[in-house]
This record gives C-alpha cells, structure tokens and sequence, in this order.
C-alpha cells in the first residue's frame, strides 16, 4: 500500500505498541503487590463508601425540597389529611389552598416531576407508615399504564428509603435479577443526588403544602404541538396491578382513595385507541377496587378547552389549575369523601354527570385525533 | 448483556477467574462458549446468524488458499462477501429500500406492494460482517493464510469485547492472539482495568447524562429557542464520543486482561484540526477498514484528483449508509464526503494564506481546531436527528430566540466538570501516556484516583443501564 492512500485513514500504525511500563510482571513479587493493592482498594472502597452514605444520608433528612426526595420528607412531616400522589401534572394541577377550603381537611400535593405508579407507591407506603390519611387522591394518566414507560427507573431515587419500606425494596430490586448486588454500596442510594442534596440542603419550602402551580400561558406553536406519541406501546397489566395494590394498601390502613385524571390540552379519553383503552382499563381497576374515578373530559369541564388555561398541553397554568381543583373539590363533595364518616361514599353514578365520561363517544370526534395510522 | 450492567460485571469477573485457573488449551474453548453466551443474552436466536457466517467465511477462506486459479478464487470471495453483504442486506437494508422504491415510485403514480420484514436487527451485524469480509479479503491477497483451526476462527468472530460494537479487528491482528496462551501478566491486567474504568466513566457520567437534555431536545424538536440547539448539539458531540468510545475502551481493557491486545480506536478526535485529520482520529479501526477494503480498491488517490473525490465520496456514502438505513445517516455520510473533499482541496490555500499572514501556528492550531470541531457539530445534526426533517428544523431555527436556554441544571452541572475532566486528560495523553503518569505515582495517591474514579461512577453516573449508541449499527 501506498502512504498515500492514508487519505481517510489515521496515519501510523494503530496497533498498540507494548509500552515499556507494561513488562510482564509474573513473578511472586507482582502478584503479590497486586493482590494487596487490591486488598487496599476494597478496603477504602468499603469505608469511603459507609462514609459518604452516613454524609449525604444525614444531609438527604433535613432537605425539604425538589424533586430528589426532599419533597417526601416534607410531606411526611405534613401529616396532612388528603395526600396528592402523582406525576408534574399532578403537582401543578390540585391547588391545595382551594382544596383546603373546600374540603375542609388539611391537604397536601406530593406530586413530583416525571414521576408514575411506581413512586405513587413508594411515598404512600412511607406515608402509612407514618400516620393514616384519609383519602389519597391518586392522579392518573395513560402514560403510566403502558410499557415501555421509564417510571420504574425513575422511582429509584426512594432507594434512599430502602431500609424504612419493603415496598420500595421489592420495587427497586424487581429491576433487575442482580439489582441487589448495586445496593451492596450504601453510598449507591444516592446516585444522582448527591449535588441536589448538597443544592438544596438548607433550603425551606415555601410552597404551598407542595402545591407549584406555574403562571404563563401557552402560545399556539405548543397548542399545536403533537400529543406524547403513543405508538407502539401497549398495556402494560404490571402498571395495573400496581395500581390495584396501591388501592389495597391505602383501605388495608385505613385511608379512602380517589383516582382522578387531570386534563391534557386537545386530548380526550378517545383522542386515540391506546388512550381509549388504558382509561378503560383504569375504570376496570376502579371499578375492582370498588373506588370512584373522576374522569375530566373536555365535555364536562368546557372551559378547559381554552389554551388561556395551559402552561403547556401537559399542564394547565395557575388559572386553570384553580378551575380544576374547584372541579375536583366540587366532585369530591358530591360523593361524600371527605364525609368524616364517609357516609355518601360512593357509587360511580353519583359523579359521573357528565355521559361522555363514562361513555366514549366515536372515534373521529376529536379534530386532534392521534390513532396511529393503520 | 450491556457493558455498563451488573450482568456483565459479574459475567467478566466469572470468565476471567475461570480463564485463568483452567489449563491453557481450554482457555478458546472458555472463551468461546462465554461469547455465545454474551451475544446470546440478547437474542438467543441470532446466533444462528452467527454461526452461519462464521462457517461460511471459514469454508470461503479456506477455499480461497487452497485455490490456484484466479477465477476460482474470485467466485469463491464473491461468495462469501455476498452471503455476508446478504445477511447484513436482509437484516438491516431490506425495509429501508423496499420504503424508498414504494415512496419513489409513489411519486410517479406507480403502487408497488413491498413486503415489510418484521425482524429486529441482530445486535453489532455490521461489526462481525466487516470483520469476516476483512479476513476473506486478506486472505484472498495472500496477506495472510487461512485459518485451519474452525475454534480458533469462531472464537476470531465472536471474541466478546469487541463482538458488538467493535473494534473491527483485522485477522493478522487478532487471529494469533486466540491462541490465548499468554500467561497472567500483572501489569496488563491493572492496565486493561484502569482502562476499563475510565470506559466506563465516560460511558455512564458523561454520554448518559449527557444523554438526558439531548433527547430532551431532539426527541422533541419543535419550539425550542437556538442556543438550546447549540447545547444540545455540543452535548451529543460529547455523548456520542463518551459513548462509543467508552464502549471500545472497556473492549480493549477486558481484553486486555485476558492478555489480548485489540486495536485504538479513538484518538483524541475533536483535538483535530482538519477533517481528514478527524477521520484518523475516529473510530480508527472503520476509517481503516474502509480505507483499505473499499477506498484503495476504488482507485484511491492514485487514479487522478478527480477519481480521488468520487472514491472518497462513494467511500463516506458507504460509511455513512453502513451506521443505519435512514436517511439522517445518508446525509451525515455526504456531507462527511464534501467536508473531506473540500478541506483537501482548500488546505494547501489556506496554508499559504496562514504563511503570507504570518500567523502564530498555535493560534492557527487552535482556530483549525474549533473550526473543525463545528463542521463535526454539524454534522452530528443529521446523525442525531430522528429525521432528516428534523435536522433541517434544527438547522434552520439556530438563530431563534436568543438568548433563551433551556437550562436543564442537573444535567449541567454533572457533565461540564467530566467533560473537563476528559480534556484535560486528553491534553495529557497528547503529552505522553497517563497510564504512566499514573504508574509514577505512589501506590496510596494511585490508590486515591481509582477510589475517586469509583465514587465518580457511583454517585454521578446513570443508572439506567442505558444501550450503546453503536450497539444499533
């Protein structure tokens, strides 16, 4: 070959040459320095590794804010009677302050950013273990009842909560057949957070019993943007019964639960066949568990058909969050949940005044239908 | 089995205790079998693939040496490079042309009704098809003989590190070395952990966080405001380096434990100053592959200046089609090409222009150097886009809403101190060799930076397990 066909290529030959610092060393001499290095890089392994876990665990208990943990401990000193569990949407949609006031109970939102089922789960399980509430309000939405969905791996971040709850073992093991040889290292626990840790330790919260509600409003370019693709996922029953369960283990203590969707912009429980489906599988779970389920749809709620209510089409805006939660609240009376004997409690027709809730009308009545082509 | 998972944590320790306590003449065998059992983890039915193209490469091979005469010997290459060039068709390229005639003919109002195949593509197919198309290649030039040995070959084939995402080794290379007969040799085993660990850094501090606001970003390109293109664009420039390179350092470690030295892969490719200059900087082992098995043969720079541009364009096109059927790869391949042939053609007028002016070569280094780092950017736009749509979205909205950024704090603050880790270690290694550096120091300060590489991967990596980007070419 010619050099000068090295064009494209690197020029020099790329097989490694034997460094001069790589002479074999066989002998008893260079195992031996090896294997106590070794031994040495264990040991410091293990003691550093106990050391930045008792750090950054000391540390993780006294944060009460962002969506690294700090929340659930903030919530957990709450006590509050109604607990929000879910998702950004969640987070940003129930206004605590007007629950608070129409409900007459102390209310507060654990909704945290990216979050599904599988952290819903964790919190609650913490939650009953440190006092009963009386109703969950579980936020629900399609996205966590499909497969693929990154919920799962998202909800690692309660491993710092993995000694307190068996729940949140099972969960997090469940990833994986080896999951519990990286829970070896202690310090793991805090993989990813230890900057948040260190950013948000010290800082009060100063929202409102964990309600965020964000001011803004969407402009058109987001209003026609697409819904999240469902595409090519599918039910997943795993979510379900997770669902199903967070549902036993509420009762089991003691607690009322609700499940309630909050609107998205444009999309509607027949907006396309897979989001058709996953609310009709929620209803089954609902109707299981014997638990109501306040479906919003657009009918219902028209006022929620106005862009001026959305941050995003994912999230409705301050203005748009008070409508909701007013809407909820009024649901929530309606069927005696907050009853402090639970006397009304519940059949579903009793809030499902709305027929298209519980009846889906046929497809092709939404303009932003996003059935996938067939 | 990903590299950055607990399964092949406790899958390289088992192999390599094994590997070293069993007898010598057992070790191919060990070998052999653990990596079928690693490319079986994915797909336990595309190993099938494998075996075919292991047993029809080595028949071919040794066909070829045995062969006197030259049309024989031509048959018998065309026969295995087809059933490899075939498989790899099927598998790879079969929906995405059968998709572009339907669309073509579409547009001249012709219905054809292709047939869509519903498989998944084999993990690291083009990597192995490569390799054994090299090795018949070889062979057929007499550079070197064929292997007799049907263990030693298959082993050559699916040799675990580097079976899915490279190095794509050449036969002279690898081929004695499975033998396996190496005794433990202290020094290697340190340095091909060292190197595994800093594979494994890159991989899962820098390319998975990293990671987090690109396909934040890309996945959803609409409505974001320009310098949060930039960003992204820049972060998957360090994704997609952390990433495969990543991936072939902990190829070339665990090999280097068993006593197996594979090829460098990368070499400090956005400390380029040219384009060509980056392509012997990047992914060294396909930039040689294709040099030799497609760029030479076509004519290379011997034929003309003019063939020497068609022969790099056809040899980018090539190279950007064999990272995916899609039309993003297409364009990035292309463009590659008329980046290539436009820095040859214009290097000897810019050297001049840099003469006349008198400029300090350092500055001129340096400005080659982020110059060519941003035609690099730019095309890894097209390499990232989900679409070719996409890209040219991004491309077109680079200078919307400045100064918004959309500021993703937790990503950023992890990955701009690794990444300055990552240059300054490769501002030493430009300066000689860090694992020697490191060897210098004394056994407790060693100890303190394998520590700390340890505690930067457990507290500041992803832990998703996430796939290799190359996994899929």
């Amino acid at each position: 070959m010619s050099p000068h066909d090295a064009d494209i290529a690197m020029a020099g030959s790329v097989l490694p040459a034997r460094r001069s610092h790589e002479r074999p060393r066989n002998g008893l001499r260079g195992r031996r320095s090896m294997w106590l290095m070794a031994a040495a890089f264990l040991a410091a392994v293990v003691l550093l590794d106990r050391g930045i876990f008792l750090l950054l665990d000391r540390a993780f208990r006294e944060v009460e804010v962002g969506a690294f943990g700090g929340i659930i401990n903030h919530a957990r000193k709450a006590r509050a009677e109604v607990v929000v569990l879910g998702s950004s949407r969640a987070l940003r949609h129930y206004d605590t302050a007007l629950l608070r006031d129409r409900l007459g109970k102390t209310v507060y939102n654990a909704g945290c950013d990216g979050q599904g089922f599988p952290y819903m789960r964790g919190v609650m399980d913490l939650l009953l273990r440190d006092y009963t509430p009386e109703l969950f309000i579980i936020d629900v939405d399609p996205t966590f009842v499909v497969d693929p969905d990154p919920y799962l791996d998202r909800a690692t971040l309660l491993a710092s909560f993995l000694d307190e709850s068996e729940v949140i073992r099972e969960m997090i093991y469940s990833r994986g057949p080896l999951e519990r040889l990286k829970y070896l290292s202690k310090s793991f626990r805090y993989n990813g957070r230890a900057l948040p840790i260190l950013r948000d330790w010290g800082v009060p919260n100063r929202s409102d019993a964990g309600y965020e509600p964000v001011d803004g409003r969407m402009n058109q370019a987001l209003a026609n943007m697409a819904l999240p693709p469902m595409e090519g996922k599918r039910l997943d029953p795993r979510d379900l019964e997770l669902l199903a369960d967070m549902i036993r283990a509420a009762r089991a203590a003691g607690s009322r639960v609700v499940l309630v969707n909050s609107p998205r912009y444009g999309a509607d429980f027949d907006s396309c066949s897979i989001r058709r489906a996953c609310f009709e599988s929620l209803q089954a779970v609902a109707d299981r568990e014997g638990v109501p389920y306040v479906r919003v749809c657009l009918d219902c709620v028209p006022e929620l058909r106005d862009p001026a209510m959305f941050l995003n089409p994912a999230h409705l805006n301050r203005e748009g969050a008070a409508r909701f939660s007013a809407m909820v609240a009024s649901r929530l009376d309606d069927m005696g949940l907050c009853d402090a004997t639970g006397a009304r409690s519940a059949s579903q027709a009793d809030y499902s005044r709305c027929r298209r809730c519980r009846q889906p009308q046929a497809r092709g009545s939404n303009p932003r239908d996003e059935d996938p082509p067939a | 089995m990903l590299f950055n998972s607990m399964h092949f944590a406790v899958f390289f320790v088992a192999v390599t205790a094994a590997f070293f306590a069993i007898p010598v003449k057992l070790r191919p065998l060990l070998l052999l079998g653990a990596s079928y059992y690693f490319y079986m983890s994915w797909e336990p039915g595309y190993a099938v693939l494998i075996i075919f193209t292991t047993l029809v490469c080595y028949a071919c091979a040794r066909g070829l040496e045995r062969a006197t005469a030259q049309t024989v010997r031509k048959v018998l290459l065309a026969v295995g490079v087809s059933c490899g060039l075939g498989v790899l068709f099927v598998f790879k390229y079969f929906n995405f042309v059968g998709q572009a005639l339907r669309d073509a003919l579409g547009l001249v109002h012709v219905q054809v009704d292709w047939p869509l195949l519903e498989v998944l593509l084999p993990v690291g197919i083009s990597f192995y098809t490569f390799q054994g198309i090299g090795y018949m290649v070889d062979v057929y030039r007499r550079n070197i003989p064929a292997e007799r040995s049907l263990q030693r070959f298959a082993l050559f084939k699916v040799f675990y590190p580097q079976l899915v995402a490279g190095p794509i080794e050449r036969a002279g290379n690898l081929l004695p070395q499975m033998a396996l007969d190496k005794p433990w040799d202290t020094g290697q085993v340190w340095s091909g952990l060292q190197l595994m660990l800093w594979g494994l850094f890159k991989k899962v501090v820098i390319a998975d966080r990293a990671a987090i606001y690109v396909d934040a970003i890309y996945n959803d390109v609409a409505g974001h405001s320009g310098p949060t293109y930039l960003l992204a664009t820049y972060l998957f420039a360090f994704q997609i380096y952390c990433d495969f390179s990543g991936y072939s350092d902990i190829a070339i470690g665990s090999a280097r434990v068993l006593g197996v030295d594979l090829m460098q892969n990368f070499r400090r490719p956005y400390f380029a100053t040219t384009i060509p200059d980056f392509w012997r900087r990047w992914h060294i082992s396909l930039s040689t592959w294709l040099r030799d098995y497609l760029y030479i043969p076509l004519g290379g720079n011997r034929q003309g200046v003019s063939r020497m541009y068609l022969s790099l364009m056809i040899t980018m096109f090539l190279g950007g089609i064999w990272h995916g059927a899609n039309w993003t790869f297409l364009i990035w391949g292309l463009l590659q090409g008329v980046m290539l042939c436009a820095s040859k053609a214009t290097l000897p007028a810019r050297d001049a222009l840099v003469a006349r002016l008198g400029l300090p070569w350092q500055v001129v280094q340096a400005w080659r150097m982020v110059v060519t780092f941003h035609l690099v950017c730019l095309s890894w736009v097209f390499f990232r886009a989900n679409t070719a749509g996409d890209a040219f979205y991004i491309l077109t909205h680079l200078f919307d809403g400045w100064p918004r950024l959309f500021f993703d704090g937790m990503v950023i603050w992890h990955v701009l101190p690794a990444i300055l880790l990552l240059l300054i270690v490769q501002v030493l290694q430009s300066r000689g060799s860090v694992a020697n550096r490191l060897r210098a120091l004394p056994a407790p300060a060693r100890l303190g930076v394998y520590v700390t590489a340890v505690f930067s991967i457990v507290l500041f990596g992803v832990d998703f397990g996430s796939q290799f980007i190359y996994f899929q070419f």
